[in-house]
């Protein structure tokens, strides 16, 4: 095709958009949402999946002892822990301190705590135990909960556990999104596409009856669409950008700072973003712009009579 | 070169628009179809431009097999031939320059053959001066130039036109046609569709007449 052939093509294509802004807008503003709503997604399964790795890379492990236990009784548990072999570090938490640390990492919000100060089974005394071996980790926590007055022990495997639980979910829940979504925007952009066709089927019809090719004809539509589509992208990265910073990782720190370490950088996902958004959009512009002219060229290909 | 060869067409409602329809219109001719509402013309003028298929027999215009060739080379064949409406089919938001190299911009020709074109053709049919006018802001009969210069601005071997001094009034249908005439001893066949027997009576050239489908006279000859 001739440059200038192409460079017509394109203006067509942002003419379409100019000529139908109000539903161009409208149809930016679904896309948008949709896009928005599979980028959320992925930002929470990709924090999922950070707070996962980080999980499985701890060697530590909490070993909680038996209520009303007298303080030889929780003595002689350290002893038994440290003869259990493969442990690098054991040390004692009291039932005060444990208190202390929670607080500490609930920042202002720790007056939630005040009425469980006087609980006694809200956290116990315990030890915190780093193995030395990871390979030996889930030998080691079994061997210490067998000691005689350990209640039960806490890995954060066992959490590491339930997150993989909610990431399959959220995985789940977000393809399903994701294809729903997907046909719902497709649907928006060909409806906004098919819109600017009737507007501009004078056009169209003259362009068949002096013999354009249906390629000519199809190809303002289809930049119509990408441009839609690429409009929604680069819109829902901002917006995402803006809520994932000021919405997220902001009351994440202040609410519970021992949380922020976890917490994803946007820049760290930015590119992935970024670069999903603008695929997403362009294909479901290009698609949606298809789908339109396809069926209008088929169903309305009349040169004789314009619609 | 247009062949009808025993043509037949029944639309899809089951309307018989054309009976065993045999004619044959060489390049450079002039023709006249003619034939009261319903006859069958634009029927016609459908299979020439390949917007409909026969039920039975044939029909070749310029080298193309209506029914056998492939629908992606329609564009080809229209670009064969200019189209000329009843009603004008200009783009109202377009100037009388955009309107007619829309037709070129569209089928992919360039930049400097459209500025050389497009003042050559407007000349031709008389319109230079109403180049930045809009449709609304010039009369029928030049409306319909400005859609003769569409048509013709592609270069085309034939002009084929439904009634087009059909919307406006007899004197200016007269200047019209006899634009078609012009170019027309350039070479150019034209084959246009009319109601109006005056315009027949008046510029001699070959008429074709339908009536229910039928061709009833032909004053060109060769039919078969
Ligand atoms: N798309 C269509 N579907 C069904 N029947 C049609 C269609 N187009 C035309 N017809 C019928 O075919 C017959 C011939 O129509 P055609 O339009 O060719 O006539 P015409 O000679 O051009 O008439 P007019 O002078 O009024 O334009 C008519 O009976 C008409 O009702
Ligand atoms: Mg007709």
């Amino acid at each position: 095709m001739r440059f200038s052939s192409f460079r017509y093509l394109i203006k067509e294509g942002v003419k379409n958009i100019w000529l139908n802004r109000l539903m161009s807008l409208a149809s930016i503003g679904v896309l948008s949402a949709c896009l928005l709503m599979i980028g959320l997604a992925y930002l929470v399964s990709v924090n999922i999946s950070n707070a996962l790795g980080w999980m499985e890379r701890q060697n530590v492990f909490m070993a909680y002892v038996e209520e009303g236990a007298d303080p030889i009784e929780v003595e002689q548990v350290g002893r038994d822990i440290l003869s259990v072999g493969n442990i690098a570090e054991c040390v004692f938490i009291s039932r005060e301190q444990a208190f202390e640390s929670v607080s500490e990492l609930l920042g202002e919000y720790k007056y939630l705590l005040e009425e469980f100060k006087e609980d006694n089974d809200f956290l116990p005394d315990a030890y915190k135990i780093t193995v030395e071996d990871l390979e030996l980790f889930d030998e080691t926590v079994y061997h210490v909960q067998q000691i005689d007055n350990v209640s039960h022990v806490r890995s954060r495997r066992e959490s590491a556990d339930l997150i993989l639980k909610i990431r399959k979910l959220v995985t789940n829940i977000g393809m399903w999104l994701f294809i729903i979504l997907f046909v719902v925007a497709l649907f928006i952009i060909a409806n906004t596409v098919k819109l600017t066709m009737y507007v501009r089927r004078l056009e169209i019809n003259i362009m068949k009856s002096v013999g354009a090719t249906n390629n000519f004809i199809r190809l303002p539509f289809i930049v119509e669409g990408i441009i839609l589509g690429l409009f929604s992208a680069i819109f829902t990265y901002g917006v995402t950008w803006y809520l994932y910073r000021t919405l997220v990782v902001s009351t994440m720190e202040g609410m519970v700072g021992g949380l922020a370490p976890y917490v994803v950088k946007f820049s760290d996902v930015s590119h992935n973003l970024l670069a999903g958004f603008v695929i997403a959009g362009v294909v479901i512009g290009c698609f949606g712009g298809l789908i339109s002219i396809h069926r209008y060229l088929k169903d309305e290909g009349g040169v004789y009579n314009v619609g | 070169m247009i062949e009808f060869k025993g043509v037949h067409l029944t639309y899809n409602s089951g309307t018989t628009a054309l009976v065993d329809v045999n004619f044959r219109v060489m390049d450079g001719e002039f023709v006249f179809l003619v034939g009261p509402s319903g006859a069958g013309k634009s029927s016609i003028i459908k299979l020439i431009m390949r917007e409909i298929v026969p039920s039975a027999g044939e029909v070749l215009v310029n080298g193309y097999n209506n029914k056998k060739m492939k629908k992606r080379h329609i564009p080809y064949l229209r670009r064969t031939m200019g189209i000329v409406f009843q009603d004008f089919r200009l783009i109202p938001h377009m100037t009388v320059y955009d309107n007619v190299a829309f037709a070129m911009r569209v089928t992919g020709a360039s930049g400097s053959a459209i500025r050389k074109r497009v003042p050559y053709i407007l000349d031709l049919v008389g319109l230079s001066h109403k180049a930045r006018s809009l449709p609304c802001q010039i009369s029928g009969g030049e409306q319909q130039r400005v859609g003769l210069a569409r048509a013709l601005v592609n270069n085309p071997s034939m002009i084929i036109a439904d009634e087009p001094t059909g919307n406006i009034d007899a004197q200016l249908a007269t200047d019209i046609v006899d634009l078609f005439d012009e170019i027309n001893r350039r070479g150019t066949t034209v084959l246009m569709v009319t109601h109006d027997t005056k315009l027949v009576d008046r510029h001699k050239h070959r008429v074709i007449e339908l009536r229910n489908g039928c061709v009833v006279s032909d004053t060109g000859g060769d039919a078969r």
